[in-house]
């Protein structure tokens, strides 16, 4: 792991602290303990997602690092929701009824958003991809940007939750995913 | 084009599994796109060309043809979808703002026509006046001050609109502003029955359409015309009736009468002259001899005893009680409540709802029994849940030694007290949410249904001997009136049960707050609000948590184990109905000029920064520990949707955890800071007009 590297973990280590101060990493209930790794594991995967506009504007070292981040960020943010989901969905689902998924949609919208997170960590792995013969995999993970709308959605409309971190988020996909749009029109800078 | 874009080839693929498969929902979308991905990650397995000679122009146009059949075919899915997903609910709450903020403005925006209502108007200018829609007489507006004015609205005198919706006029020096609001014209709703004390005669009111039915053995049932808002009524053997009136202070006697014994009224109670009630009035009951009169009230709830042994004794309860009814021997009293505590603590603390009698001696008021009566039967296949004895709402003693109760909340009637319990099913016959009940001389057992504007008549064995319809019965409205038969499923939505054996009427009984505190998923337990008067005013929850109020009834389906019955869109029903309901009457004397001093007053301490008129809601959500740093509770993170202080007299108890027993201890005792409006530095007058203002609000 380089410096560079270091420094961007620091920083969204410290970004996600925030967003815990902001949701309350106080309290110590299972309701804000659930709250908090929803909040961390969205604010990875806005890091994540931002790693690519900002490699594409800074200096050679940093491009490296942020491309590198950005893996390893993606793959946190999936464990991350995963933990997020264990601690939270016994509130709502029993084993044996899994009907609130079906039937709430911002249960639905956070459940469709961590299987995608686990889809693109799977294919994270080149040893993995590999063995499983996958080749297609930048169509799929594409849909990072579908998993971070779905995650603000799921943020904006959980009872009790953050509707400032929400909205937050939203805003943040939005201009993620435009910015994205106008840089794939811009022909990439060549690798060294 | 040298390498095909598998994300690109993903991506059309998809659209076309889509709208082949008609998706309807994000669910839907995420299958087809990976059934796409699979397909494409296959055919690239397999050997997917490395070169296509096609340039990128030709290639976008090959695509678009592609999409362009599914599009169409999925295009028109997409509100549906966005609704199916509540994507679109948070605009409901920018509506909202909108609607109140900026210059003539005006709230509520509600138009109910069986009721006298007042309106506050927001308008820069020094001459105002309004035409609440169509058919209604211009009102000159009360100007307050500071852009504030105030509009007081009698449908008997001002005239009444019909349909669901019109537009008002606000004229602000001559130039005319239209504003869209609800309108309401509630149908028929009798609720309670009382018997004359031989038992041959009943009478019934239906406080929304000004009128008593009087039912008499042998005879068919009449329906007389009243004065406006009659709430309940007494009948005498010889037929006198006495009905009282929510907007008079006054007992009203019909042709017949001649005699006064009895009234009770809002505030008001009398056997031999007025004696002062504290709080609304929510049962009342008088022993069959004529000399004692129990009188339930909601905040602070109580019961009062009047006559009898001693002249006036009252007991505190935990929350208000639905019903009063005397047992048949008249030593004790029932009262339906979903809870009952000897210290009748007012739970501040996560508030437990048990729908239970509980029997009282009407000499002392103790506790003499305590009968739970949700229960479960063999069609609940989930332990705990209950599906019978919810919602206790009237209470009957028959001649025979046994107590009908009349359950709102599980569509029955249950005769207590006798051998073996007896059940009637009313919703077979067209009741539902039944809320009075009653037993005629000759066996006929009465019971009413307010959200289906039925009284029936049964004979001795339950079976439907006769019915009378206030209003158009449901089949009717469906092809004349969809929007009122809605407000009506709504209406039974409200008082249903769920298979917890809650209810939203069993907090928010008849719309209003029991007083108490409940935790229903946030971190800390809340006074219940008043949900009347809600239209315009989303988001709701203490913390704003739901934009619309239909999405809240994902909490009866997720905390409170759903409901027996399938049924349609009961959030969209209640939702509906809920808009209808009013803001609840203060009876706050008028003081102009003390109120507009109260408002210069209200300006200067910065209320309005949160609190702007017309709403007097910003509708934003603040951080707590902003407003209120020194609140004894846990406030770190936590948003508080600002709340609106119309009818702010009548919504006790006070602030975000209910600390606040009184609008003097708002500021008095719980303002230290001098965060929640800068009102340290206030005198004595300014303090009293400040809270003159606010209970004119």
């Amino acid at each position: 792991v380089s410096t560079n590297e270091r420094r961007i973990h620091a920083i969204v280590i410290a970004v996600v602290l925030g967003v815990e101060l902001a949701l309350g990493l106080r309290a110590s209930d299972a309701h804000a303990l659930g709250l908090a790794t929803g909040g961390a594991a969205l604010t990875l995967l806005l890091a994540s997602l931002a790693c690519s506009p900002i490699a594409r504007v800074t200096t050679p070292e940093w491009s490296v690092a942020l491309r590198s981040a950005r893996r390893r960020l993606g793959i946190a943010s999936a464990v991350v929701a995963a933990a997020h989901a264990c601690l939270a969905l016994p509130s709502y689902v029993t084993p044996l009824t899994l009907t609130p998924i079906a039937t709430l949609p911002w249960l639905r919208h956070g459940a469709i958003a961590l299987s995608i997170l686990a889809a693109l960590a799977i294919t994270s792995f080149p040893r993995l991809t590999g063995v499983l013969r996958v080749r297609a995999w930048s169509a799929l993970h594409r849909l990072a940007y579908v998993a971070a709308i779905l995650g603000a959605l799921h943020a904006l409309a959980v009872p009790f939750g953050s509707v400032r971190i929400g909205l937050l988020a939203l805003a943040i996909v939005a201009v993620l995913l435009a910015v994205r749009i106008c840089l794939s029109f811009v022909r990439p800078r060549a690798r060294d | 084009v040298k390498e095909p874009r598998t994300d690109l080839a993903t991506l059309v693929l998809a659209v076309v599994l889509a709208g082949l498969a008609r998706a309807d929902s994000f669910v839907a979308l995420a299958l087809a796109y990976a059934a796409a991905w699979s397909i494409v990650n296959v055919a690239r397995v397999l050997g997917w060309p490395r070169e296509v000679a096609i340039s990128w122009p030709a290639l976008a146009v090959v695509c678009a043809a592609i999409v362009v059949v599914p599009l169409r075919e999925l295009w028109p899915r997409l509100p549906a979808m966005l609704e199916h997903e509540r994507v679109a609910s948070p605009l409901e709450h920018v509506a909202d703002r909108l609607a109140i903020e900026g210059d003539a403005t005006i709230f509520p925006a509600l138009v109910s026509a069986d009721r006298p209502q007042t309106f506050f108007v927001h308008a820069i200018g020094s001459r105002v006046r309004v035409r609440l829609g169509g058919g209604i007489e211009w009102i000159d507006a009360e100007a307050l001050g500071h852009d504030v004015f105030r509009v007081d609205y009698d449908p008997r005198v001002h005239g009444t609109t019909r349909g669901h919706a019109v537009t008002a006029t606000i004229e602000i020096d001559g130039a005319a502003h239209e504003r869209s609001m609800l309108a309401s014209t509630p149908l028929a709703h009798p609720r309670w029955i009382r018997a004359s004390p031989d038992r041959t005669r009943a009478c019934v009111t239906s406080e929304e359409t000004d009128e008593v039915v009087v039912i008499a053995v042998g005879h068919a049932p009449e329906r007389v015309e009243t004065l406006d808002g009659p709430t309940d009524c007494a009948i005498a053997d010889d037929g006198s009736l006495w009905i009282v009136h929510r907007f008079a202070d006054a007992l009203h006697l019909d042709a017949s009468g001649a005699r006064t014994t009895q009234a009770f009224a809002h505030g008001v109670a009398s056997l031999a002259g007025p004696i002062p009630v504290e709080g609304e009035v929510t049962a009342v009951a008088a022993s069959r001899d004529g000399t004692t009169l129990f009188v339930a009230t909601r905040s602070p709830a109580a019961i009062t005893r009047f006559g009898g042994l001693a002249w006036r004794r009252s007991i505190p309860l935990s929350v208000p009680a639905a019903a009063i009814g005397f047992d048949p021997s008249d030593q004790r009293i029932g009262i339906a409540v979903t809870d009952f505590s000897a210290d009748a603590h007012v739970g501040l603390g996560n508030h437990f709802v048990q729908d239970r009698i509980a029997w009282l001696d009407t000499a002392t008021l103790e506790l003499v029994d305590d009968h739970l009566t949700a229960w479960r039967t063999e069609r609940q296949d989930h332990t705990g849940d209950v599906d019978r004895g919810a919602g206790p709402m009237g209470l009957f003693a028959t001649a025979r030694g046994t107590v009908w109760v009349a359950f709102a909340g599980t569509d029955e009637l249950e005769e207590i007290g006798g051998a073996a319990p007896r059940t009637i099913d009313t919703a077979a016959f067209g009741v539902s949410a039944p809320h009075g009940v009653g037993e005629l001389a000759d066996g006929t057992i009465v019971v009413t249904s307010p959200s289906s504007g039925r009284i029936a008549l049964l004979d001795r064995d339950g079976h439907l001997a006769s019915a009378v319809d206030l209003a158009p019965i449901d089949r009717e409205l469906l092809s004349s009136d969809a929007p009122s038969l809605q407000l009506r499923y709504g209406e039974r939505a409200f008082y249903e049960a769920t298979r917890s054996g809650v209810s939203c009427a069993s907090c928010h009984l008849h719309g209003a707050t029991d007083g108490a505190a409940h935790n229903i998923g946030g971190r800390i337990a809340a006074p219940t609000l008043d949900v009347r008067g809600l239209h315009g005013t989303s988001p709701f929850l203490r913390d704003g948590s739901y934009a619309r109020l239909r999405d809240l009834d994902e909490v009866a389906r997720l905390e409170y184990r759903g409901y027996r019955l399938p049924a349609g869109d009961r959030g969209a029903n209640t939702e509906a109905w809920l808009r209808t309901q009013p803001l609840p009457p203060t009876f706050v004397p008028r003081d102009p000029a003390l109120e507009r001093e109260g408002l210069d007053v209200f300006v200067r301490a910065g209320c309005p920064d949160c609190h702007a008129p017309p709403a007097f809601t910003s509708l934003g959500l603040h951080p707590v520990e902003a407003v209120f740093p020194d609140a004894p509770v846990r406030t770190e993170g936590r948003l508080l949707d600002v709340p609106s202080l119309r009818s702010v007299a009548v919504s006790a108890p006070y602030l975000f955890d209910g600390r606040a027993a009184t609008l003097e201890a708002i500021f008095d005792d719980h303002n230290a800071s001098d965060r929640h409006g800068r009102t340290r530095e206030l005198d004595a007058h300014a303090r009293a007009a400040l809270m003159t203002f606010l209970r004119s609000l």
